[in-house]
């Protein structure tokens, strides 16, 4: 046993220590952290979650990933842009990447713009021969679909979230710096805008009748007149929308998360019908048979019919924040704290199959 | 838990300076460190009295004594020590205490800071959740995170013309802050060569700056710029209650007078020492 002063000098140094390494630990350890972005075309469905999988949708097998390890450096979470012989991600460091969906994803050509430092959270989009994306340095890339080249470019005044949806005319960009952009297609020029009073995280929507739909972080759903360039009409929402609205014969379905899932006249913005789920709702409802299927945070996979009435109802282990992939037979579900990573189910709510990213 | 008592309030009061000071996400970061080392000004003091308190006692010639006497006997030794201790009115650990309180509020602020820079939508989704009532998400949304020449979302770095690279001119200032701040609350140096306390400081004093400067460089410049002014603000701390030790940093610098602790503390403990004498 030592002198007790000594002791008391030993005890603050290895306090110290402890501290410096709990604050490494503490301030260090912080990652990204975010559901996966999924899509389904033929036959695959494409996950990124940091590394983008190709994993069979038949089956839940995966095909191939990208890259080889998990890359600090290269980490993504859109939803990949799939085209016919391309898979196309943004990643959260600025660069947009094309694999080649035929050659275990092979890397076709990137795109990085050098003088930004943003992040590409929004999915890419084809407009055409042009891949659209927004990053959170503020600018919206468009990019040509061959070759990766910029083709042009439009700064926004603050970070583009979501991802950009085009008509044959316009780009709309929905803004984290509250306005709603249409830019010219073949240039990047803005046409109009439109202040809406509200941060916007979701794309827009396009729809019939010069009609383009968006929903702010003021809890509010948008509709937009492209040819008046004005707003068409307004419908306040219990709770803020998280995933892009579902359009489908004229009428708009989509969740809170206050709980809420509506159904909306797309002409007026009248409610068709409202129903109370028992948690909130993040994820974009996605149409599969006959049925709207939306997601809940409490892991409640739920299937509504056109009238409001529930249909059948799964469960999955987790917060399915994600927007499911969807083709006629089957969707795939993901989130965080899944107990499996993606889990499919077919028209009649069956589970098909779960996914577990192979060690 | 740690959630709803720390971080959920440090990120509404941190985004409620935000709202009010021009959606600067720069200058509420200051002010908000600010505010944080104000409340935590008289944790600093006590830590400080306790501190000079030990170093007043191992200058104590009964304590000197008491090693000389029970060099061989290093139980009693503590024994005699604890009860010096205890007859002087000196908690060992009164340095150490106030230290340990304050780390989970700077963890806490550099949680909350993250939190409010939401890198991704699941970190947005759960800031909207957090939100207390008063905050209105359309002022506070889109966060402004543009501060004189950096994103601080990001690490930064100056480019200037001449130069290929950049210069992490945060990263060096939290190295050199860092670095002045533990040297000037750092005792005198003893003279003695074999005080292995002193070595250990000293070691201390090199480690710290190097490890903040590299979390400075690789962490978003938000927690660089809070460190910097954190350290800032400390040593105008340490200066205006004269318990700056500038020799260590400059060392012919002459202090005007013996530090001497403002309420006469130190002098207290001196007169109770020479009672003990007697």
């Amino acid at each position: 046993m030592r002198t007790l002063i000594p002791q008391t000098k030993s005890l603050k140094i290895v306090l110290l220590l402890v501290v410096s390494a709990f604050v490494l630990a503490a301030c260090g350890a912080v990652q990204l952290n975010n559901w996966p972005g999924l899509t389904a075309v033929d036959g695959t469905v494409y996950m990124a979650q940091s590394q983008v999988r190709a994993i069979n949708l038949t089956n839940g097998t995966e095909l191939w990933h990208y890259p080889e390890k998990v890359d600090a450096n290269n980490i993504t979470f859109g939803a990949p842009l799939v085209t016919a012989d391309k898979v196309i991600v943004g990643n959260y460091h600025n660069v947009v990447t094309a694999l080649d969906a035929k050659n275990k994803g092979a890397v076709l050509w990137t795109f990085k713009d050098f003088e930004a430092k943003g992040r590409f959270i929004g999915r890419p989009t084809l407009a055409g021969d042009l891949v659209l994306v927004g990053s959170t340095d503020k600018v919206v890339y468009a990019l040509d679909v061959n070759t990766g080249k910029l083709v042009w470019s439009f700064k926004a005044r603050d970070a583009v979230w979501s991802a950009v949806t085009s008509d044959d005319r316009f780009a709309y960009v929905s803004g984290m710096d509250h306005y709603f952009y249409a830019l010219d297609l073949k240039t990047g020029q803005k046409s109009w805008e439109i202040n809406l009073d509200g941060p916007m995280i979701v794309e827009p929507v396009v729809g019939e009748n010069n009609l383009v739909y968006v929903a702010t972080m003021a809890d509010e759903l948008v509709a937009i007149d492209v040819e008046k360039q004005a707003v068409a009409w307004r419908m306040d929402t219990t709770g803020k929308t998280w995933g892009a609205p579902l359009l489908h014969e004229g009428t708009l379905y989509f969740g809170t998360d206050k709980n809420k899932a509506y159904a909306v006249n797309a002409a007026t913005g009248s409610a068709v019908w409202s129903f109370d789920a028992t948690a909130p709702i993040v994820a974009a409802p996605v149409f599969l048979g006959d049925r709207f299927v939306f997601a809940s945070e409490d892991g409640q996979v739920f299937a509504m019919t056109a009238a409001g009435a529930q249909d059948w109802k799964q469960t999955v282990k987790g917060k399915p924040y994600s927007s499911p992939a969807v083709t006629p037979e089957l969707m795939v579900v993901g989130g965080v704290e899944m107990e499996f990573p993606l889990v499919a189910f077919n028209a009649q709510g069956a589970q098909v199959w779960t996914f577990t990213a192979p060690k | 838990m740690w959630d709803t008592i720390i971080i959920t309030p440090f990120t509404n009061v941190l985004l409620f300076i935000y709202t009010i000071t021009g959606q600067n996400f720069g200058i509420a970061i200051i002010l908000f460190t600010i505010l944080i080392r104000l409340v935590t000004h008289p944790l600093m003091v006590s830590q400080i009295k306790g501190g000079q308190a030990m170093q007043t006692l191992q200058s104590d010639p009964r304590y000197k004594e008491l090693q000389e006497k029970y060099k061989n006997d290093k139980e009693k030794l503590a024994q005699e020590q604890a009860a010096l201790l205890k007859e002087l009115g000196v908690n060992p650990f009164a340095s150490c205490l106030p230290l340990l309180v304050q780390f989970p509020i700077i963890i806490g602020l550099y949680q909350s800071l993250y939190k409010a820079m939401a890198n991704t939508p699941f970190d947005m989704l759960n800031l909207t959740r957090h939100l207390y009532p008063f905050l209105d998400i359309t002022r506070v949304l889109p966060i402004n995170n543009e501060f004189l020449w950096f994103n601080l979302s990001q690490p930064e770095k100056l480019f200037v013309p001449f130069l290929s690279f950049g210069i992490p001119i945060l990263a060096i200032l939290v190295m050199i802050t860092t670095y002045v701040q533990s040297k000037l609350i750092s005792p005198p140096p003893s003279g003695d060569s074999k005080d292995q306390t002193a070595m250990m400081t000293n070691m201390m004093n090199l480690y710290m700056p190097f490890l903040m400067g590299y979390m400075g460089l690789t962490l978003a410049s938000g927690l660089s710029l809070y460190f910097v002014v954190s350290n800032v603000i400390g040593i105008l701390q340490y200066a205006l209650l004269g318990k700056a030790n500038w020799r260590n940093v400059i060392p012919s610098f002459k202090p005007k007078a013996e530090v001497v602790d403002a309420k006469g503390d130190k002098k207290k403990m001196v007169k109770a020492a020479n009672r003990g004498k007697k």
